[in-house]
């Protein structure tokens, strides 16, 4: 038995990231370490940390939540996990240079949301992310996870309308590819459209085309934040999102009565729900709406569109032929 | 490839109709360039589609004929993205100017991507909405150029730029298949195509229809003229505002050469002792406009301003954006040839880097004047000159790449809203590594991995442009 802390490797500079990725022969894990992004996948790497978790509680004497309960890794898991290496960014994190005036911060992926904004605070400035505050964690378990997590999942947050999401923020970033080749994209200016917008296609990508090792933001000024118009529900089970849906503003009002007994949170600004779903149940899906859940499987992202995933197939084999980088973390199959 | 010009156009006409293609000598020459004039390269022939599948058809023909195309808007860009580099097919967009979709309910529109930019405002302009990226050239540049360059504009500090504005798109891709991508709903998860197709410089496939966004139109606007006897007080207003957290929805600059063309051309007229001056507009609810511009007149007052002209009505609010919007037009009066730059650099090194735009034209000899979007650092060098002198021509090349050296160095773009088309693809090599370079290629490939779907734009040394570029460089010259 494989165990999952045993095969993470935390470098400490970008040359040691690249190699270690280049070295690896088996798969590249870098959504790493025991705090999982919520969001991901049902990998094995995913499945053997949260068997641990569950067998460790179970130890204990503690009662084992539903959604750990008979985690089982099969044989093709287990020689997965031997193979694998996972990278986790806790060592490779902090400011590189912060720019005040210009509103401009480099910073190392595996920086945590609290820390950057604790030290952007400094300067009165911020991302438009929402400060701490009790209703937060009714949105997602994880709004404070490293920006490597946070910007390769990119989920909608309460000011999206009004501030935009990290497509808009980050103005630049550098990437360890598949083969361990360091390359940026985007630059510091707030304006800029020299070449093609890779860092788009890596934001969102949950690491499947290449490591965020670090990023160029565009920060705010905290004054400034315009107040989120988010409205918080307590779900019938009273516990955190894991069902993310965006509609059309047309279908908004009508979701939000459909899914009212389970929803924790809405915002009419986004169109976006957040709710309790228990796995195997669902809410009722709106024409062009789009779907995110946590601790569903293989449900928990699917793409149904022929020709979107015939194009991310194509994507993922240019960046990454040999399927190395987060393998199962975007559902291509 | 079929043998002659009058061959290709022939046949042309049986994959759509007589009158959908151009050809001859006169067409030839209306398509060899746009608004970038320096380097110029005859199409074969010009098509006129009227649909996505009319362009399907002549990419699939393009495609078994091994015949490069190059799709065209209204030929404003400027840095040469339409220009036919190797010839072939120009598949012009002008027969496709219909809105498909209104829907109010949800703020979005779909259109093709022929329609000039302003009249997608217009047909919306009854509900109180409006779609909110405005290049100068919005009158007649066209959404789909517009998605090819990720065009900005004066108020994109505010709004954005042309991205965050396109929910969705209807491309025909390099093998002459048709892509729907995205929809009306933001933000789904997968890989972010539409991120990387607009700005693709139409070199990604050709865009035939978008969904784009609409937003309210604010119910009140606010502008301000702004006199300074220093470059410096204007630049340090700049960072105050923003700073302060204002974000005006336009912060524009405009140094004394421009403010001296203005002043010929039009008899526009600014306080004595004036250096320069910024043009700053406020938008939104009555109230917060009030509010936002009385902190923008103290942070303005605070840095010393001579002057600050707050429009009373819409009249004279149209006559104070004339100095900005007519500024680079105003500069015909003083030479027969003007070239802008396009550089960005992060807004603090302004005051710096205006010297060094300064001493450059003076050790060049080549006279300049600057306009720009302050807000976001995006400098447009204006250097007037007499193209009929070839030493004057070589100056203004030479003190442009010192410029756009400079901008790097200092952490900038070598563009930013005009694109990289054929005039800038030698730069890049300036802001990237061969490693980053081969980065961008690899997206490219996701969609075009051939030469045909409007060659030897964007990246530089790519095979088989380097003789092509040979023929159409410098011909203007």
């Amino acid at each position: 038995m494989v165990n999952p802390g045993d095969i993470t490797i935390e470098p400490e500079s970008l040359q040691e990231i690249s190699e270690a990725i280049r070295s690896a022969r088996g798969p590249v894990v870098f959504n790493a370490g025991p705090a999982l992004h919520p969001f991901g996948m049902p990998t094995p790497y995913r499945r053997s940390w949260m068997k641990a978790f569950a067998d460790d509680m179970a130890s204990k004497g503690f009662p084992t939540p539903p959604e750990l309960q008979g985690i089982q890794l099969t044989d093709s898991d287990v020689s997965e996990l031997a193979d694998t290496t996972a990278i986790s960014l806790d060592l490779y994190d902090g400011i590189i240079e912060h720019d005040v005036e210009d509103q401009v911060v480099v910073v190392r992926a595996g920086t945590s949301i609290l820390e950057l904004q604790e030290n952007l605070a400094t300067v009165g400035q911020c991302l438009p992310l929402p400060m701490v505050e009790p209703p937060s964690a009714m949105l997602t378990a994880s709004i404070f996870g490293p920006l490597i997590d946070e910007i390769g999942f990119s989920l909608p947050h309460p000011l999206s309308a009004q501030c935009g999401s990290w497509r808009d923020w980050v103005l630049g970033m550098t990437v360890v590819q598949a083969d361990g080749t360091i390359a940026k994209c985007g630059s510091k200016a707030v304006k800029n459209v020299a070449g093609y917008d890779v860092q788009k296609l890596m934001i969102g990508a949950r690491g499947t085309l290449g490591l965020i090792a670090e990023v160029i933001l565009k920060t705010f000024p905290l004054k400034a934040l315009p107040k989120p118009e988010v409205e918080y529900a307590i779900s019938s089970s009273g516990r955190p999102a894991n069902w993310i849906q965006r509609v059309k503003p047309a279908d908004f009002k009508s979701a939000v009565k459909a899914s009212e007994a389970h929803l924790t949170a809405f915002d009419p600004r986004s169109s976006t729900l957040w709710a309790f779903v228990p796995p195997g149940e669902t809410l009722i899906r709106f024409d062009g709406d789009w779907v995110m859940r946590s601790g569903c499987g293989p449900q928990n992202l699917e793409f149904k569109d022929p020709t979107v995933l015939r194009l991310m197939k194509r994507t993922k084999e240019l960046f990454d032929l040999k399927g190395k980088l987060n393998p199962g973390e975007m559902p291509l199959a | 490839m079929p043998s002659t010009h009058e061959e290709l156009a022939r046949q042309l006409e049986k994959v759509l109709s007589p009158e959908a293609v151009l050809k001859g000598a006169a067409a030839e020459r209306a398509y060899d360039c746009d608004a970038y004039t320096v380097d110029r390269n005859n199409p074969t022939a010009v098509v006129l589609p009227e649909t996505t599948e009319d362009v399907a058809k002549v990419v699939r023909w393009c495609c078994a004929n091994n015949v490069p195309f190059t799709a065209r808007g209204a030929g404003t860009g400027l840095s040469g993205g339409v220009l036919p580099a190797m010839g072939g097919v120009v598949i012009s967009s002008k027969k496709m100017t219909r809105i498909l979709d209104i829907d109010v309910e949800n703020r979005c529109l779909l259109a093709q991507a022929g329609i000039a930019n302003k009249r997608l405002s217009d047909a919306v302009k009854q509900y109180g909405l409006h779609f909110a990226p405005d290049p100068s050239s919005q009158t007649v540049s066209t959404i789909g150029g517009n998605i090819g360059e990720n065009s900005g504009g004066p108020h994109t500090l505010k709004y954005g730029v042309t991205v965050q504005h396109v929910l969705g798109v209807t491309m025909v891709d390099p093998s002459g298949e048709i892509l729907k991508l995205g929809g009306k709903v933001e933000g789904a998860p997968g890989y972010d195509f539409i991120g990387l197709i607009v700005g693709g410089e139409g070199t990604l496939g050709v865009v035939t229809e978008a969904w784009v966004k609409l937003v309210p139109i604010p119910t009140a606007v606010s502008t301000a003229l702004i006199a300074y006897s220093n470059i410096g007080d204007a630049t340090r207003t700049v960072a105050d505002i923003i700073a302060e957290g204002t974000i005006p929805a336009a912060l524009e600059m405009m140094d004394r050469g421009i403010l001296h063309a203005v002043n010929l051309a039009f008899g526009f007229t600014y306080p004595v002792g004036t250096d320069s001056m910024l043009l700053i507009e406020c938008d939104g609810e009555p109230e917060a406009v009030a509010h936002e511009m009385e902190v923008v007149k103290q942070i303005c007052t605070r840095n010393n301003a001579l002057d600050i002209r707050i429009a009373a009505d819409e009249e004279e609010r149209t006559r104070l954006w004339m100095i900005r919007k007519k500024g680079i037009g105003a500069m015909g009066r003083i030479a027969p040839s003007i070239v802008t730059h396009d550089g960005v650099i992060p807004r603090s090194k302004l005051p710096e880097m205006l010297d060094f735009v300064y001493a450059v034209s003076e050790r060049h000899k080549i006279g300049v004047a600057n306009i720009f979007h302050a807000g976001d650092g995006n400098l447009h060098p204006c250097f007037y000159f007499d193209d009929r002198d070839p030493d004057q021509v070589r100056r203004v090349v030479e003190a442009g790449e010192e410029i756009i050296a400079r901008c790097i160095e200092l952490g900038g773009s070598v563009t930013g809203e005009h694109g990289i088309g054929v005039e800038k693809m030698d730069l890049m090599s300036l802001m990237f590594t061969p490693q980053d370079l081969e980065l961008q290629a690899t997206a490219k490939r996701i969609f075009n991995d051939a030469m045909l779907c409007n060659p030897c734009k964007v990246l530089p040394n790519q095979k088989s442009c380097v003789e092509s570029k040979k023929r159409w460089r410098g011909t203007a010259w």
